[in-house]
């Protein structure tokens, strides 16, 4: 069933065994496992069920750190979430980024990736993917059109993606959760209170403000935070009433290891020969999978570099585009952006084109960001139209980052002569890392890692099953539990990661 | 025993046929396979402007280059192998 919290006309309380809060990939995936279950589930969501100009604005912060895009931009607060504009783009955290590796620090997730893949193919339906295969020889099998370049796979390879209608929540679970009578919608209803019991060690209840003031209390069993990596930490260090620091902060972890994927122009690959390169033509809206080049694992531990692909668009279509240059920085005209170029597609390699034609290509790299406590969210003065403190974003990267960069060029720029493939040229800053990161760097609007997980509650927020350190009954649900990002854009993953606590959750309230 | 003094026979004509044929072709295309062997002189041009040969002969004239391995090095942001830097070299130097 669905209600409106601003068309309440008195104070509620609602009693139920699960409280999600907030309805975007994370939360909604969620709530639908739920369907049907007898448990009576509360779903919280801040916005309606379209997208409105004075509830977006509740999502404002300010950057103190690298370069950024707005947050009022790079988030949407309505049913769905950010699936709003999502790209659709899927694949998966590989098995390394699970790994401890010495070369990068605070690496090493609790979990392995075998249990965290059993996830996949029930988020691949979620997000409306086929989930035979992850291995790109053989879902490209039968396709003879699509042909990899013929690299060291040792070395480099071709890392598959698939892409997602891409499936708007939203507008896909809307009615199953309406309609469910186990599940009860809210909308406009925005976090403001996390009520703890005396001991500090369970959630009493939550309450939920519209922004004409009406009050919802929500008490559960059992509390899920799926608002996303800078939200979940900012109602995390903003509810401070009872824990001097904000909940789940005894250790200062909260809102630390915030990571985005680096995204950013890198230099050009020149082919010897033409060969058809349709595989690695992204036409935005229109295919259905495609390829980037990927640093195979074993030349990541080689080489110490962080996990990272490249994407290959023709040089002549490239142009000297960057988002982060491009984007609009109010949230109604991005998001407006976004609709329209939903409808009008937004190709940067269109696939009518010849796709043998072009032997020069644009490297486009979007790499893992290694884990830095430095790099997190914190709380501001200013304060919302709730009364919620306003959250300060300091994106920090580090060295790795830049000696990544470096090596990953050197690496392919070999294996492309070894391979008798091709050439490789990278402009001065690849090679130089003294010199700044150019004007084209930016990130995938993939927020992370700010209530990390790991079983040392001096070094992360939640442990193995996402349940926040030192509480019985909270639980985080999303990317920002993860403890490293890997080079894959994060909705599937953190839809698997989601199911997962929600089967820990079953396990819980049987 | 017939049967297989004719065997002999056949493959001696078709080792024959082979050799002269395997001439042949060495005869009539030699003068083209430089034009597809790797590393030679006009290889560069492919991907490389007069203008970057000239600054990458410079750069590596003057040992303003890094070494990736024994064969590969880095210069002015090209990953090139040695020979291709020799020959970037070559007509730098020529053009001097």
């Amino acid at each position: 069933m669905h209600k409106d919290l601003g068309a309440l006309s008195k104070p509620t309380i609602e009693k139920c065994d699960l409280c999600i809060v907030g309805a975007g990939a994370a939360g909604i995936s969620m709530a639908m496992d739920w369907l049907n279950q007898g448990e009576k589930v509360v779903l919280l969501e801040a916005g309606g069920f379209e997208f409105e100009t004075e509830t977006q604005a509740l999502n404002q912060g300010t950057n103190i750190g690298q370069r950024y895009y707005s947050l009022t931009a790079t988030r949407l607060r309505f049913f769905g979430g950010t699936t709003g504009h999502w790209g659709g783009y899927c694949t998966p955290l590989d098995p390394i980024d699970f790994e401890t590796r010495p070369y990068v620090p605070n690496s090493g997730w609790p979990i392995d990736y075998d249990e965290f893949a059993s996830f996949l193919p029930r988020a691949s339906k979620l997000v409306e993917i086929d989930d035979r295969t992850w291995n790109l020889e053989d879902y490209i099998a039968n396709k003879k059109d699509y042909v990899s370049l013929d690299l060291n796979s040792r070395v480099f390879y071709s890392k598959l993606f698939k892409f997602s209608p891409p499936t708007r929540f939203g507008t896909k679970y809307r009615k199953a959760l309406v309609d469910s009578n186990s599940i009860t919608v809210y909308t406009h209803a925005n976090l403001t209170r996390i009520n703890l019991h005396e001991s500090g060690q369970f959630v009493k209840d939550v309450e939920a403000q519209s922004l004409n003031g009406n009050v919802l209390t929500v008490n559960a069993r059992h509390y899920v935070l799926a608002m996303g990596a800078v939200q979940n930490a900012r109602m995390l260090l903003a509810n401070n009433q009872q824990q001097k620091a904000g909940i789940g902060n005894a250790y200062d972890q909260v809102g630390r290891y915030f990571m985005e994927h680096p995204e950013v122009k890198a230099g050009h690959i020149f082919l010897k020969r033409p060969q058809s390169m349709k595989l690695y033509f992204f036409d935005y809206m229109k295919i259905k999978m495609y390829s980037e080049l990927a640093i195979a694992s074993s030349a990541q531990r080689a080489h110490g570099i962080l996990n990272m692909t490249t994407a290959l668009f023709p040089k002549e279509l490239s142009g000297d585009w960057a988002w982060i240059n491009k984007l609009p920085k109010d949230g109604k005209q991005s998001y407006d952006f976004w609709m329209k170029a939903e409808k009008n597609t937004l190709s940067r390699a269109p696939s009518d084109v010849d796709t043998k034609k072009y032997t020069a290509y644009q490297m486009q790299i979007r790499m893992e960001q290694s884990p830095n406590p430095n790099s997190r969210i914190t709380l501001g003065d200013k304060r919302d139209k709730l009364g919620t403190p306003q959250p300060l974003i300091n994106w920090q990267l580090t060295e790795l980052e830049r000696n990544s960069i470096r090596g990953m060029n050197m690496v392919l720029g070999k294996e492309l002569i070894e391979s008798g493939i091709g050439r490789l040229h990278a402009p001065p800053w690849v090679f130089d890392t003294s010199l700044e990161w150019p004007n084209t760097l930016g990130g995938g609007w993939h927020h992370m890692g700010t209530t990390r997980m790991h079983n040392d509650p001096k070094k992360g927020v939640v442990d193995a099953h996402c349940t926040v350190h030192g509480m019985d009954n909270l639980h985080i649900a999303g990317s920002s539990c993860f403890t490293t990002a890997g080079a894959a854009n994060p909705t599937l993953s953190l839809i698997a990661l989601t199911l997962r606590l929600s089967k820990r959750l079953k396990e819980l309230l049987a | 025993m017939g049967f297989s003094i004719y065997n002999r026979y056949i493959s001696y004509v078709i080792s024959r046929r082979a050799f002269i044929n395997f001439c042949g072709f060495f005869l009539v295309f030699t003068p083209f396979l430089g034009c597809f062997a790797e590393g030679k002189e006009t290889d560069v041009i492919w991907f490389l402007s007069e203008q970057d040969i000239m600054g990458i002969g410079k750069s590596y004239s003057s040992n303003s280059f890094t070494t990736i391995d024994a064969e590969i090095v880095l210069i002015n942001g090209w990953v090139l192998t040695l020979a291709e830097a020799e020959i970037c070299k070559k007509k730098f130097l020529e053009s001097a």
